[in-house]
């Protein structure tokens, strides 16, 4: 037996789960750049070393290569190299003098040092060769532990006093890498000082570049719906933000206009809805408060059948405008007659009305269109109710089929006391979707809304204005050019 | 008494009108805000049942001239909104009362008795 899935409260029935890690983009941004900034900091810092390091090498060669000429002037003279006292000790000539001057005969054993410490001094074999063929040359070798030498090997002619061949003057290069390697510190030193720097000014750089993007999402996360006209208007003037201003603007415009929209429906939808219930509430109420005849009653029934009709007029309103919000108003269109449309139309008004004159005006020949039947029916419906329900008695409704003049290819007419002139620019626009918003004023109540959810699934427009006739004039355009979609 | 219905849907006041007349009330009907302003101005009534919708001529403005010129007679508002902004409208134009629409016939008495008796 399965276990009863029962719910503990206060336990949550899933487990929560944790929301993304956001990734930063400024921290992103801080360590892409520092890293950048590291490898080219590197390679110059590398590049210096390098430079300093050849340059210095480059000086020991040349001291050495004159150190060799200036002995070799000093033997051809006395035939004589200057001394060193034997006292001092390796690291302290190295230090003091560095210089290791000897004197070699043909076969490269030492004839004569500048100091005792010099006798052992490494013979570069190639090097030695081509001083003797009468060529200087340079080579760096290592001698005892810790000491690298850099030689330079000059040919000393075949008169030299002494029967040296080849006088050879080395250094060491300790005080040479010591340089170099402060260098190599100070450099790198400076490679990390600067990435660092780089870092705190490329987070700073960045988080200020992010800034307005904070302040924009604050501005639109205290804008309430339920008052509309807030916009964002923080770093609108910023040319890289005025966009994304713009966009979230115009998008809080059209949910704005969305909503009023949906407002507005319920308002008049409520509305509508009113006076029917009204009617029958009321008849029957009367009918219940006292013994009434049969016909009586038979009156209320057919009084009270004819708001249910009403009220089923306004609930298919409803549906159609729902799934034109859904964008599920998608007409069945065929090839129709539009005068046929109309006198059907008139004829369902009239069958409801019999105190208005209802009179159609249409051409002598076809009036073709393609178009859903039902729904433009549905529409003329509504336009006409609307026209019955403002007008008195006994005036006159005329619809009119065909190519108007103004574009429209069918318009009702009233003669009843019209609208207020200023709700008329309201009103012609009033259909429209998207100026919902204006429209407040004009009170055109639930029956236009879906007629001209109706014209525009079928691509068309519902406009309204004064009527010659005195009243409302209100046209079906873009029947015919738009009904392909 | 004597009731004057200002009402242009003539289900609605037709069910009034027998509804009133059953009491032992007498009712006239005028079915737009002009009619309805020239009956309560030349007409004598113990109170007006005025609609606040109507063609022509609304509600509000019918109460509204009622009142600037001078004539005190009660007047219940029918409204079929309920809005705060309708009833506002109504009460500063002179109007005494108000009946939200669909209403039960019974609070219609009741209304336009207190409305009377006063």
């Amino acid at each position: 037996m399965a276990t009863p899935d029962i719910h503990e409260p206060g336990k949550p029935v899933r487990a929560a789960v944790a929301p993304p890690r956001l990734k930063s983009l400024g921290a992103t941004l801080a360590l892409r750049f520092a890293i950048t900034m590291l490898a080219a900091l590197l390679v110059i810092a590398l590049a210096a070393f390098f430079g300093v390091r050849l340059t210095l090498e480059h000086e020991l060669d040349v001291a050495l290569g004159s150190t060799a000429r200036l002995q070799a002037g000093i033997l051809r003279s006395n035939g004589r190299l200057p001394r060193y006292p034997a006292e001092l000790e390796l690291q302290a000539f190295v230090q003091e003098v560095n210089r290791l001057i000897v004197v070699r005969d043909t076969s490269g054993n030492i004839l004569a040092g500048n100091t005792d410490l010099a006798l052992d001094l490494p013979l570069d074999e190639p090097r030695f060769r081509s001083a003797l063929a009468g060529d200087r040359g340079f080579v760096t070798a290592s001698w005892k532990p810790g000491y690298r030498l850099r030689s330079v090997y000059v040919p000393l002619p075949a008169s030299s006093p002494g029967g040296g061949a080849v006088l050879q003057v080395s250094a060491s290069l300790q005080s040479l890498d010591a340089e170099s390697r402060q260098v190599l510190f100070l450099m790198l030193g400076v490679v990390l000082l600067g990435t660092l720097v780089t870092m705190v000014g490329a987070g700073w750089l960045s988080n200020s570049s992010a800034e307005p993007v904070r302040v924009i999402t604050a501005q639109a996360r205290a804008i309430d719906p339920r008052f509309p006209g807030q916009r964002i208007t923080a770093h609108a003037d910023i040319e890289e933000f005025n966009g994304l201003v713009q966009v979230l603007n115009e998008m809080l415009e059209r949910l704005e206009r969305a909503i009023e929209w949906q407002r507005r429906i319920i308002a008049d939808v409520a509305h509508d809805l009113r006076t029917p219930i009204t009617a029958m509430r009321g008849g029957v109420e009367i009918a219940l408060r006292a013994d009434r005849s049969v016909e009586e009653y038979r009156a209320v029934l057919r009084s009270t059948l004819d708001d249910v009709e009403r009220l089923t007029v306004i609930s298919d309103g409803v549906l159609a405008l729902a799934r034109f919000e859904a964008g599920d108003l998608s007409p069945r269109l065929e090839a129709v007659d539009l005068r046929d449309v109309a006198r059907t139309a008139i004829e369902r008004i009239q069958a409801v009305d019999g105190e208005r004159i209802y009179e159609l005006h249409v051409p002598p020949e076809p009036v073709e269109a393609v178009l859903d039947p039902r729904l433009i029916g549905q529409a003329l419906d509504q336009v006409l109710d609307n026209a019955m329900r403002h007008t008195p008695v006994n005036t006159r409704v005329r619809v009119a089929v065909g190519h108007l003049a103004g574009g429209a290819d069918v318009s009702i007419d009233d003669s009843g006391p019209g609208l207020p002139a200023e709700a008329f620019p309201q009103l012609t626009q009033l259909f429209f979707r998207a100026d919902v918003s204006r429209s407040r004023a004009a009170g055109a109540g639930l029956g236009l809304s879906v007629a001209s959810a109706i014209l525009q699934a079928h691509g068309g427009t519902l406009a309204a204005g004064r009527s010659e006739m005195g009243g409302v004039r209100v046209e079906l355009r873009g029947l015919g050019e738009g009904s392909e979609k | 008494m004597r009731v004057l219905i200002v009402e242009d849907d003539a289900k609605v006041s037709s069910f009034i009108v027998q509804g009133l007349s059953e009491e032992g009330h007498v009712v006239e009907v005028a079915a737009d805000g002009v009619a309805g302003l020239d009956r309560a101005t030349t007409g004598d009534f113990d109170v007006i049942l005025l609609d606040c919708m109507l063609p022509g001529k609304s509600g509000v403005q019918v109460a509204r001239q009622l009142r600037a010129a001078g004539r005190t007679i009660p007047i219940l508002m029918l409204t079929a909104r309920d809005g705060a902004q309708d009833i506002r409208l109504g009460l500063e134009a002179g109007a005494d009362d108000y009946l939200t629409k669909p209403f039960r016939f019974n609070d219609l008495l009741d209304r336009l008795d207190r409305l009377t008796t006063r």
